[in-house]
């Protein structure tokens, strides 16, 4: 009798087993869905009651002028054409008046003048008085494989190439022209051609805004920022010492770097 | 009876386990793992949990490796400069990359690829599935972007088939890097005259010079060994070997970690198949075994990164001559003549 029992439990089991092996656990697969279920495998469906979409619109500028690639600017004196200029962000946060931070989940844009509207999640609804975001990538993302995104995906590959395979890791801002070498009044191809790649986990910048916005249904749920170009040549003298991969000018690196802290801004 | 009933129910509700779902879903499109043939004295080495070898796999990774279309203007493959006649690896100081571009490192060897925990000679990407960036996107290499090569690829039909062969989609950045990864770790070089000798225990392998070679490597005096160790003879750390005194075209190591204390190092290279990777060096810049022998019995530059362990030492010609037979008898001839490379 005991030996049967054994065999009935031991059969079930079986057969839920073969059940269960084939069938998915269902919930809401979102982690900041309020019905969040961290067993489910199959999304179906979440809520998201007193969350709102909201965006960051980045506004690239070159002085007052709107930042458009293959236009000369004048840089510090020194005529320079910019035909890539682009970052990453990632690790945003807003900021409400008690000073709680609230994530964005998993984003990173990869943020170029071509485009100016990038979706950055839910949030919930409130008043908030700041917007903390950072120019790079998190170490442990930096160092990931770029072929486990999708093309298209920003941490996928991308072309223009916005990773490093020589040190292992993601270009967070890159800024790719041609300078007037030779003092003709007209950037020079290819003698003035110039690269400046900053990267490396040394180099994340950490950017706070001061920006009140308000969330709710009712707004527009946009933080605009402004990107002045021109703040990061500050000292730059592009005729002379343009180019960097990070580790290879340090100098360039490090005067480059300090200008990124100062050349965001919010739009208003 | 009454038992066998028993066995009987049992057999069926096992045999609607194992059928219910995982012959559709999983068992069908499993192709059969590819097994390495190792030779003795190697370990088994390891295999990525997301890129087990198979057959057709490994054979659309040559493929990729023997075709130009990886590099911009067609012009190079990846056996332009990983030559299978010389163990993978070139026999200038620098391999040219396309439109005549140069780099500043030798083209190292291929040859027990699978085993390194590292890739290139800083050390600065981590894997055999990551490493093809390097050479893809490089300006002086290839000078490609791995969002065209993917679409270049998928114009091409046989890439099509060979890729939703193998990975059940067209071709994409994931598959293009494990193919790669799977082909260069069936580059297993372990039958040399040295293995034959030391771990087929063929005692006539080495002749008396070869010898006397042997000994003198593995001596306290030359301590060769201390860095050049073990069955892939590397210990894979990165150390300044003092054989130059000026490091400021190429750093080393300190180009990915910045730190002063790491200029001038490099991971340390194998000597398996040395005779044929001529030039030596990580810049190429020394001709042959026997310089680069005369320079470490220097002593080392004094360089202030150099290694403790480089030490002077004074070889009679005899000796030397020993010593570089020695080094011949780590060339692997069965290596460099398997079909399945070429």
């Amino acid at each position: 009798m005991k030996s049967n029992i054994f065999l009935l439990s031991l059969s079930t089991l079986l057969f839920i087993g073969s059940i269960s092996s084939c069938k998915k656990i269902e919930g809401c697969t979102d982690v900041t869905a309020l019905n969040y279920d961290p067993d489910a495998e199959v999304d179906k469906g979440c809520l998201y009651t007193g969350l709102i979409p909201v965006e960051i619109h980045m506004h690239q500028y070159f002085g007052d002028e709107e930042v458009v690639a293959g236009t000369v600017y004048d840089i510090n004196g020194v005529q320079t054409q910019i035909d890539i200029a682009q970052y990453y962000v990632s690790n945003i946060f807003l900021v409400d008046a008690d000073g709680t931070e609230v994530p964005a989940q998993g984003v990173y844009l990869l943020i170029h003048p071509e485009e100016e509207e990038y979706e950055i999640g839910d949030f919930p609804e409130g008043n908030y008085t700041k917007i903390m975001f950072d120019i790079g990538i998190d170490s442990a993302t930096n160092h990931g494989d770029p072929s486990l995104y999708a093309i298209g995906d920003p941490l996928g590959a991308q072309f223009p190439n916005m990773h490093w395979g020589w040190s292992f890791g993601y270009i967070f801002l890159r800024v790719d022209g041609e300078a007037d070498m030779n003092a003709d009044g007209t950037p020079d191809n290819p003698d003035g051609l110039f690269e400046m790649h900053i990267g490396t986990d040394h180099y994340v910048a950490t950017i706070e805004i001061d920006l009140p916005v308000t969330i709710s249904a009712s707004s527009e749920n946009i933080f605009h920022l402004k990107t002045q170009w021109n703040t990061f040549f500050t000292d730059v003298d592009l005729a002379t010492d343009n180019t960097t991969h990070s580790t290879d000018n340090l100098p360039l690196t490090n005067l480059v770097y300090g200008n990124i802290f100062d050349m965001f801004s919010s739009e208003y | 009876m009454k038992r066998k009933k028993t066995y009987l129910c049992l057999l069926l509700i096992a045999g609607f386990f194992i059928f219910s779902c995982s012959v559709d879903e999983e068992l069908k499109d499993i192709p059969e793992e590819y097994v390495l043939n190792i030779p003795p004295g190697f370990p088994y080495p390891p295999i990525p949990a997301d890129n087990p070898l198979t057959q057709a796999k490994i054979d659309l990774g040559k493929k990729l490796f023997y075709d130009p279309a990886l590099s911009v203007d067609y012009s190079i493959s990846c056996s332009s400069c990983h030559n299978s006649d010389l163990a993978f690896s070139d026999n200038v100081s620098i391999s040219e990359g396309v439109f005549g571009g140069l780099g500043f490192r030798n083209t190292p060897s291929l040859a027990n690829v699978a085993y390194y925990p590292v890739m290139l000679k800083d050390g600065g990407n981590p894997t055999l599935e990551t490493q093809p960036y390097v050479p893809i996107e490089t300006d002086v290499e290839m000078d490609f972007n791995m969002v065209l090569l993917v679409n270049r690829l998928n114009e091409n039909i046989e890439y099509i088939d060979a890729f939703n062969n193998v990975f059940g989609k067209a071709p994409d950045p994931a598959g293009i890097t494990r193919a790669l990864a799977a082909f260069e770790r069936t580059f297993i070089s372990g039958n040399s005259a040295y293995d034959q000798y030391t771990y087929q225990v063929k005692t006539n392998a080495l002749n008396d010079s070869e010898k006397r070679g042997m000994d003198l490597f593995f001596s306290k005096e030359l301590n060769c060994n201390s860095c050049h160790s073990g069955f892939l003879f590397t210990n894979n750390t990165f150390q300044n070997d003092g054989f130059f005194s000026d490091y400021s075209a190429d750093s080393g190591r300190a180009r990915i970690s910045l730190l002063t204390t790491d200029v001038g190092k490099f991971r340390v290279p194998t000597l398996r198949n040395i005779a044929l990777s001529a030039p030596y060096m990580h810049d190429g810049s020394v001709a042959t075994l026997e310089q680069v022998i005369d320079g470490y019995s220097l002593g080392g530059s004094g360089h202030i990164n150099q290694s403790a362990l480089i030490k002077p030492f004074t070889l009679n010609t005899e000796q030397k001559n020993d010593l570089m037979h020695f080094l011949s008898t780590l060339t692997d001839q069965n290596f460099i003549e398997n079909p399945a490379f070429k």
